[in-house]
């Protein structure tokens, strides 16, 4: 995403969102942190952080707490926004998302320009046709 | 010629879709039939007895309160959920 990001800067927009499975019983405090952590700006930097070390927090499920002291963030802020029943309720309506499409719910799952992505041609290739009206 | 993503699910699906076909034209329906296949996707049964897979469906998925990159206008929108595996 990164990349595609990087690419297309004004013709693609990427939405983010979580479904953290049952069976990863670290991911929905995961889903959390990066939603506390985007009310001051730094969902993106805090989801790479723990993705880059998500095995880390089998044995260590508050290990985003560290990442945001060393971004800098306001814990104070930080601790009450997590806490927030909104971030949940935005997890929630998020799955809920998912459901509602009929699709397998097995993630990451993409949609492009409202259509599942099959991964048959590369994203830069759909794009490329969509921004040429193929 | 067995479509990729029937691959492994070829015997079941096709004993599915063959007797919902012959079910579908001994009542003489006349519409085609929808189905889906045991990998979840969505397949059209016609009534002449052949099928192919439906086109794809178009979601309108709401990206108010979801973290985005880019601009709102853009004349592409990707969404990913994700569960950091």
């Amino acid at each position: 995403m990164d990349k595609i990001a990087k690419t297309y800067p004004n013709d693609v927009r990427i939405v983010i969102k979580n479904y953290p499975l049952r069976s990863h019983k670290q991911a929905f405090k995961a889903a959390l942190y990066c939603l506390a952590a985007d009310r001051q700006g730094m969902y993106y930097t805090m989801y790479k952080m723990i993705f880059d070390r998500y095995k880390e927090l089998k044995t260590n499920e508050d290990l985003p707490v560290t990442f945001a002291k060393e971004l800098g963030l306001d814990m104070e802020q930080f601790y009450r926004d997590v806490q927030d029943p909104a971030l949940q309720k935005q997890i929630n309506l998020e799955k809920e998302q998912l459901r509602s499409t009929g699709l397998r719910l097995s993630v990451p799952k993409f949609l492009v320009n409202g259509k599942e992505w099959d991964r048959k041609q590369s994203l830069d290739t759909i794009i490329e046709n969509i921004l040429n009206g193929k | 010629m067995i479509p990729p993503a029937l691959k492994g699910h070829f015997n079941p699906m096709i004993k599915h879709i063959t007797i919902i076909l012959a079910f579908a034209t001994s009542f003489g329906f006349a519409q085609d039939l929808n189905a889906k296949t045991d990998d979840g996707k969505d397949v059209i049964l016609h009534k002449n007895g052949t099928w192919e897979y439906a086109p794809k469906k178009r979601f309108d998925i709401s990206a108010e309160g979801s973290f985005t990159i880019g601009p709102k206008d853009a004349k592409v929108t990707i969404i990913e959920w994700t569960d950091f595996q």
